[in-house]
């Protein structure tokens, strides 16, 4: 803390009331520097800051000092008990009953009400939630009967911001005498709701920029869920089925970002999507299934990201970016078995592309066709792209000249191989059926990160590695990844180094590192 | 924008505001930075910023501070009609990650202050009813005391506790479910 002067203390409380002219005493201290300086913030702030702190720390803040002792209570009230913990019911209804604040948040797991509606409602009753901002609950999932809303959930409706409803089941007419004129953000997971409740609850919403659907327990999404304010900026759906004719009746003008998790749905009613939303800018599918073909046409389009499972039938096949004059990012990562082919005929700014596999059979990028990774007909450069991931069977150097000449501007190459603990030197060698000759533009001047998952210490693996390390002018970091059940000595790590030859490291700046994890998910975090 | 009580016909363009310190130190700045300043937007709005806005409970010091968060802020907020901070889901609600990333690094530098300047900040913001730096300074605060024990907040903020022990006592047992 720095030296404060007594202006500065005294500026610090004009605010707080008239007393200006009154000095006030460093309560008892008196050492210079040692001011209780944050005590001098009027009540209105020291009351935000408290309501800041989780629910139990607020309520520490009374033994402080007599300053503190009575703001929690008057605080804004921030009332959220998630775990099983010291705070049970009739905790949460003292809390109620003594506070004296505003009511910001007030939010409640089943650890509190059980699976009773009765409790619940006696707590949303409490006069001091009148006028609640943010209101959460949750119900137990999946025990029946699924309990009901409570209809005092629904008084606050003028006032709420923020509301998450989880496991139960909507009041049946309800809703249509409701509007939620300041709702911005709703979730409704695994909510029972007829179709009209829901038609009618959304267009009550003319705030609305966020809605969070999971586990809808039909088995489709209700159509209604579809008809959303024109505000909304970003929908997630989760563990749901989509309607099959939904084609030409989704028009979101504002949708911003759109996740899909596990959910099913056709190819029509996806590319409809698509076409509905032109101002998408984030399209997330994760898990998601039921379409083999996923055209991308979409003038806003920046980041786009897939993952599928080996579990779900109809996964895709094939992944044509027709037309994205946006899109930067393009990240597909289904199971790397998959038999796929991938053309990407226009985006002009795409910068990080994966997860090419060596199951790819066909790839084509502009007019540069690769017939498999081995048999290539160059035609495209893709200057724009920066960040490649791959997943190879075999670290072969060919492979890659191919994508450096097709990417000369790439700077950062993260490959997986595969788990190859106990079969050395099976792996081909590397096979030169391409000679290197002359120089790559991208390993003089561009690539600076590479990663390899999975590095074995065989052979292959350290004539893959030494290759960039001697030729690559401008490496930054070379980052190995052995896995982490190869349990290696020190020895073996000085001995890699040895064979890498990295005294001789084209780049002097080069940083090579061994890590030992496992690397599901460092393609994610690219 | 009709900037009211100027003549100019310029005014529409770039309409420039005054603002005087407490010790009368002058900044000028435009409209649209400092009405992210709900007060001087009343202000403007009543038409009684000519000769420039005195602000007296603010000093150059952090006038200067104050305007530099405005500046960077109200072309974010030229996008984004009201508040929408207060539960911004971050990570969730990347519309343009690069920029969001460039004002929270704004804002973490932004706010590498001592302590003193940290709270004249809040008064400043809270005086000129800047609502998102109010919830970022707030928010600062409340982190740094965050997982902390009521006995190490003390020391940290220079609190002396002139509780009686049965003072003590008693909020321990009102709040027992706080202190277990």
């Amino acid at each position: 803390m720095g030296v404060v002067t007594r202006a500065q203390a005294k500026r610090g409380s004009s605010h707080q009331s008239d007393g200006e002219e009154q000095e006030l005493p460093p309560q008892g201290g008196g050492v210079v520097g040692g001011t209780d300086l944050i005590s001098l913030l009027p009540d209105e702030i020291l009351g935000s800051i408290v309501s800041l702190l989780p629910t139990d720390e607020g309520a520490r803040t009374q033994i402080l000092s007599p300053r503190w002792r009575h703001l929690w209570r008057s605080a804004p009230l921030n009332l959220e008990v998630s775990r099983a913990g010291r705070i049970n019911e009739a905790v949460v209804s003292h809390i109620l009953s003594e506070h004296r604040g505003v009511a910001r948040r007030f939010s409640v797991s089943p650890f509190i009400i059980a699976n009773d509606s009765a409790t619940l409602d006696a707590l949303l009753q409490s006069p001091a939630l009148d006028n609640l901002q943010e209101l959460a609950f949750s119900f137990y999932d999946m025990i029946l009967p699924i309990p009901l809303m409570p209809h005092s959930a629904l008084r606050f409706s003028s006032t709420l911001r923020v509301a998450e409803f989880n496991s139960c089941r909507f009041p049946d007419g309800a809703a249509h005498q409701l509007h939620f004129p300041k709702l911005q953000h709703l979730t409704l997971g695994s909510v029972i709701i007829s179709e009209d409740s829901l038609h009618a609850m959304l267009a009550g919403c003319p705030a609305l920029d966020k809605f969070v659907s999971r586990g809808s327990p039909g088995p489709q999404v209700p159509r209604s869920a579809l008809h959303f304010p024109s505000t909304l900026r970003v929908a997630k759906f989760g563990s749901c089925q989509f309607p099959e004719a939904m084609f030409c009746q989704v028009h979101f003008p504002n949708l911003q970002q759109l996740v899909l998790e596990s959910v099913t749905i056709s190819e029509g009613s996806l590319h409809a999507m698509l076409s509905g939303c032109p101002a998408l800018n984030i399209l997330m599918l994760g898990n998601c299934s039921g379409f083999r073909k996923f055209r991308i046409n979409s003038l806003k389009l920046k980041h786009v990201e897939m993952y599928f499972r080996l579990l779900d039938g109809h996964r895709l096949e094939e992944l044509i970016v027709e037309n994205a004059p946006c899109l930067e990012r393009l990240h597909h990562r289904g199971p790397y078995q998959d038999i796929m082919c991938i053309s990407i005929i226009s985006a002009p700014k795409l910068e990080i592309l994966g997860r090419l596999t060596d199951n790819i059979y066909r790839l084509e990028l502009g007019s540069t066709v690769f017939k498999g990774l081995h048999d290539v007909t160059m035609a495209t450069v893709m200057r724009t792209v920066k960040v490649l991931t791959l997943r190879l069977d075999d670290l072969i150097r060919d492979v890659i000249f191919n994508f450096m000449k097709c990417f000369p501007c790439m700077e950062e190459l993260c490959i997986q191989t595969h788990i190859d603990l106990c079969l050395p030197h099976t792996a081909m060698e590397n096979r030169q059926r391409y000679y290197f000759r002359g120089r790559f533009e991208c390993l003089d001047h561009h690539l600076k990160k590479l990663w390899i998952g999975y590095y074995s210490g065989e052979r292959p693996h350290v004539a893959f590695a030494k290759f960039f390390v001697l030729n690559a002018s401008v490496l930054e970091s070379l980052v190995l990844n052995v896995h982490p059940y190869k349990k290696v000595s020190d020895q073996w790590i000085e001995n890699q180094r040895r064979q890498l030859q990295l005294e001789n490291r084209a780049s002097i700046r080069a940083q090579i590192d061994f890590t030992f994890e496992k690397c599901f998910s460092y393609v994610n975090d690219v | 924008m009709a900037s009211a009580g100027s003549g100019d016909e310029k005014a529409a363009a770039a309409a420039m505001i005054t603002l005087i310190s407490s010790d009368n130190e002058k900044f000028e700045v435009t409209e649209a930075t400092a009405t992210l300043s709900q007060t001087i937007r009343h202000m403007i709005e009543d038409g009684c910023t000519d000769g420039g806005v005195p602000l007296p409970n603010v000093t150059s010091k952090i006038l200067a501070r104050v305007i530099e968060y405005c500046k960077k802020h109200a072309t974010a907020a030229a996008g984004e009609e009201g508040s929408s901070s207060s539960f911004s889901d971050a990570a969730f609600l990347e519309v343009d990650r690069a920029f969001l990333e460039e004002l929270e690094e704004f804002d973490d530098a932004f706010l590498e202050v001592d302590r003193a300047t940290l709270f004249d900040l809040i008064l400043a913001a809270n005086y000129l009813d800047i609502k998102g730096l109010l919830n970022l300074t707030c928010q600062k605060v409340a982190d740094s005391v965050k997982g902390k024990t009521p006995e190490q907040i003390r020391e940290m903020y220079n609190i002396v506790n002139d509780l009686t022990p049965e003072e003590e006592a008693e909020i321990r047992r009102e709040t027992q479910w706080a202190f277990e």
